[in-house]
C-alpha cells in the first residue's frame, strides 16, 4: 500500500529551526479557544519520517520538523528536490505515518486521510474511467451529499475553475492545465478546511503555469481556504504565499521562513517582487 | 501519401492477402488438390457439411455441440476465476495463502488433464467441459489478479484522501482499473477454451467441430479438415469481436486504444 516505513527509527536530536515553540494551548479558556486552539489549523511537531531501504540504514526524509499553518493562510513550502516536501504533505494528508513526532489537525493527531484535508496531486491522479464531473463529485459521494446538492456543488466548482463545457470529458482527453483544474475542483468540492497541493503546476509549461498560479489565487480569494502548497520554484513561492517556509536538502529541516508582505496582485516582473526575490536568493544562496 | 494515406494500409493489406491467395493457388496447382485444396473447395466443403449430415448431424449440429461446451466451460471459468483472481489481487493475506497451491497447478497444460478427466468423468460432456474450464480458469485468475494487484497506488491514495471506504476503493477504483486486464484475460481465456475443446473432441466423441477435423484426417480429406479449421477460426473471431464490443461499452474512456 504505502511506502514501507521502518517502525522503530529513533529520532535524532533536533537542532533544526523551530516555528514559534508554543506549548499546546489551554483548552479551558473558552473565550480564547477560537484564537488559541485554532491558531494552527494544521501543524507538524518534531516530525521525523524515514523510509526503509533494503540492505541500508533507513533513509531520513524529514528530521524534527515543526511547522504550522494558520486559518486561511496560504503557506508555501519551498525546497529543492528530495527535501521531503511531498513526504510532509503525505503526512498532513494522512497517507503516511510519522516515525516520531506528530501531525495535527486543529490540535488533534492525524491518524489517516480525512475529507477536511483535500489533496491536489502533482500528477493529477484523476480517475481515468470517470468523467470530469464524476471525478469532481468523488468526495461529495463520500460525504453522502444528496444528489441534487451534489450536482449543484459540482457545477459550481466546474464553473469556478473554468471547465464549463467539459463536464462529460474524459481526463485523458484534457491538457495538463485542464487536468489540474479538475484536480483542484475535485479537492475544493470535497469541502476541505485545508487544501494540500503537491507541486500542482510542476508538470506544466511556464506559460500555463503562470496562468494557473494567477487563477489559483483568484479562486482562493473567492473561496478562502487554508492552503499548504509545496514547490521547488522560488518565484512561485513568492507569487503565491502569505508565508514561505524554506526546507533544507535531505533530510528536510526548517531552514528559514518569512512572510511575503507584497500586496496582491503580484507580478513576476514588479520591481518590488524582483527585489524581494533577489534579497531572498542572496540571503539563502538559492538558485531555485 | 498525403490524402490517400488513410487508404494506404488498406491497399497494403489487400495486396498481401492477394499475394497469399496467389501463392496458395500455385502450390495447390503444383501439389494437387488432394494435398492442398483450392480456397473455394473449402467453401464448397463447408456448404456440403451444412447440408449432408456427418455421423448423423449437419455442420450446425456439430457447431452447436462445440459451442455449448466452450460456453459452458467459459461461463463457469468467468463465474469462478474472476472473483478468485480479484480477491487474490485485493487481499494480500489471501494471496499469500493461495499462491503456493495455485502455483502447483498453473504450469500444467490444460490438455494434460484430458486422460484424467476421461477416467474421472467419462468420455461424455463432463470431461470435455472440464478441460476447457481448466484452460480458461487459469488465464482468467492470472489476468484479474494482475489487474487488481497493479492498480496505480496514486489513484488508491487519491480515493482514500477523498473519503472512499474499502467497498468504494474496490468497486470504484480497483475494479475499473483492472477492467482492461480482465478483458485481455477474457479474450485469452476464450481462445484457450476453443483450443481445449478441439483437443478434447480430437481425443474422443462423435460430435463437434473437432470431430469433423479428425474425420477428415481419417478419410484423407484435406478439404474437410480445412473446412473444420475455417469454422473454428470464424467462431473464434466472432466471439472476440463480441468481447471487444462489450469492452468498448464498459470502458468508453479507452477509445483511443481500441
Amino acid at each position: 500500500m504505502e511506502p514501507q516505513l521502518s517502525v522503530s527509527f529513533a529520532a535524532p536530536p533536533s537542532g533544526s529551526a523551530r516555528l514559534g515553540g508554543q506549548k499546546a494551548p489551554n483548552p479551558s479558556g473558552s473565550d480564547l479557544s477560537g484564537q488559541l486552539h485554532a491558531e494552527y489549523v494544521l501543524r507538524s511537531r518534531d516530525l521525523t519520517v524515514a523510509y526503509a531501504v533494503k540492505g541500508q540504514p533507513p533513509l531520513l526524509a524529514i528530521d524534527g520538523l515543526t511547522l504550522g499553518v494558520k486559518e486561511n493562510e496560504f503557506l508555501v513550502i519551498l525546497g529543492p528536490g528530495q527535501c521531503g516536501k511531498t513526504t510532509l504533505l503525505n503526512c498532513f494528508a494522512g497517507l503516511l505515518k510519522p516515525n516520531s513526532g506528530a501531525v495535527e489537525f486543529l490540535g488533534e493527531k492525524i491518524t489517516g486521510p480525512g475529507l477536511e484535508r483535500g489533496l491536489v496531486f502533482q500528477n493529477y491522479a484523476l480517475f481515468p474511467w470517470l468523467t470530469v464531473e464524476d471525478n469532481i463529485a468523488f468526495g461529495l459521494k463520500s460525504r453522502k451529499t444528496p444528489k441534487p446538492q451534489r450536482k449543484a456543488l459540482v457545477q459550481k466548482f466546474i464553473d469556478l475553475v473554468g471547465l464549463k463545457g467539459f463536464e462529460k470529458a474524459w481526463p485523458e482527453t484534457l491538457s495538463g492545465g485542464m487536468r489540474q483544474r479538475t484536480g483542484l475542483a475535485r479537492a475544493y468540492a470535497a469541502g476541505p478546511t485545508v487544501l494540500l497541493m503537491d507541486e500542482p503546476f510542476g508538470a506544466l509549461d511556464a506559460q500555463t503555469r503562470y496562468a494557473m498560479e494567477k487563477e489559483l489565487l483568484a479562486i482562493w480569494e473567492k473561496e478562502k481556504r487554508t492552503v499548504v502548497l509545496v514547490t521547488n520554484n522560488i518565484e512561485e513561492a513568492i507569487f503565491l504565499g502569505d508565508r514561505v517556509a524554506l526546507l533544507t536538502q535531505r533530510p528536510g529541516r526548517l531552514k528559514a521562513e518569512w512572510p511575503v508582505d507584497l500586496p496582491r496582485p503580484r507580478g513576476y516582473t514588479d520591481p518590488a517582487f524582483l527585489a524581494f526575490r533577489r534579497e531572498i536568493s542572496e540571503r539563502y544562496d538559492l538558485a531555485l | 501519401m498525403k490524402s490517400s494515406s488513410r487508404f494506404y494500409p488498406l491497399v497494403l493489406g489487400g495486396a498481401a492477402l492477394l499475394a497469399v491467395l496467389g501463392l496458395w493457388l500455385i502450390i495447390s496447382q503444383m501439389a494437387g488438390p488432394k494435398i492442398l485444396p483450392r480456397p473455394w473447395s473449402i467453401l464448397e466443403e463447408i456448404a456440403r457439411l451444412w447440408r449432408t449430415p456427418l455421423s448423423g448431424r449437419p455442420l450446425s449440429g456439430h457447431i452447436f455441440f462445440s459451442l455449448r461446451r466452450v460456453l459452458a466451460a467459459f461461463g463457469l471459468a468467468v463465474l469462478t476465476g474472476l472473483p478468485l483472481g480479484l480477491a487474490l489481487g485485493w487481499f494480500p493475506v489471501f494471496r499469500k495463502i493461495v499462491t503456493p497451491i495455485f502455483e502447483i497447478f498453473r504450469p500444467i497444460p490444460p490438455i494434460a488433464w484430458i486422460p484424467i478427466a476421461i477416467l474421472w468423468l467419462g468420455v461424455g460432456e463432463g470431461s470435455k467441459i472440464f478441460i476447457c474450464y481448466v484452460g480458461a480458469f487459469i488465464i482468467l485468475v492470472l489476468n484479474s489478479l494482475a489487474g487488481t494487484l497493479y492498480v496505480d497506488r496514486t489513484l488508491v491514495n487519491a480515493a482514500r484522501v477523498f473519503g472512499a471506504n474499502q467497498k468504494r476503493l474496490f468497486l470504484e477504483v480497483a475494479l475499473p482499473a483492472a477492467l482492461p486486464a480482465i478483458f485481455a484475460g477474457l479474450q485469452n481465456g476464450l481462445s484457450m477454451a476453443w483450443m481445449c475443446v478441439l483437443a478434447a473432441e480430437l481425443v474422443g466423441g462423435r460430435e463437434g467441430v473437432g470431430f469433423i477435423i479428425i474425420q477428415g484426417m481419417n478419410m484423407d480429406r484435406v478439404d474437410m479438415i480445412m473446412a473444420g479449421m475455417a469454422v473454428i477460426g470464424a467462431l473464434g473471431a466472432i466471439f472476440a469481436a463480441l468481447l471487444r464490443v462489450l469492452e468498448k461499452t464498459l470502458c468508453p474512456y479507452r477509445k483511443q486504444l481500441v
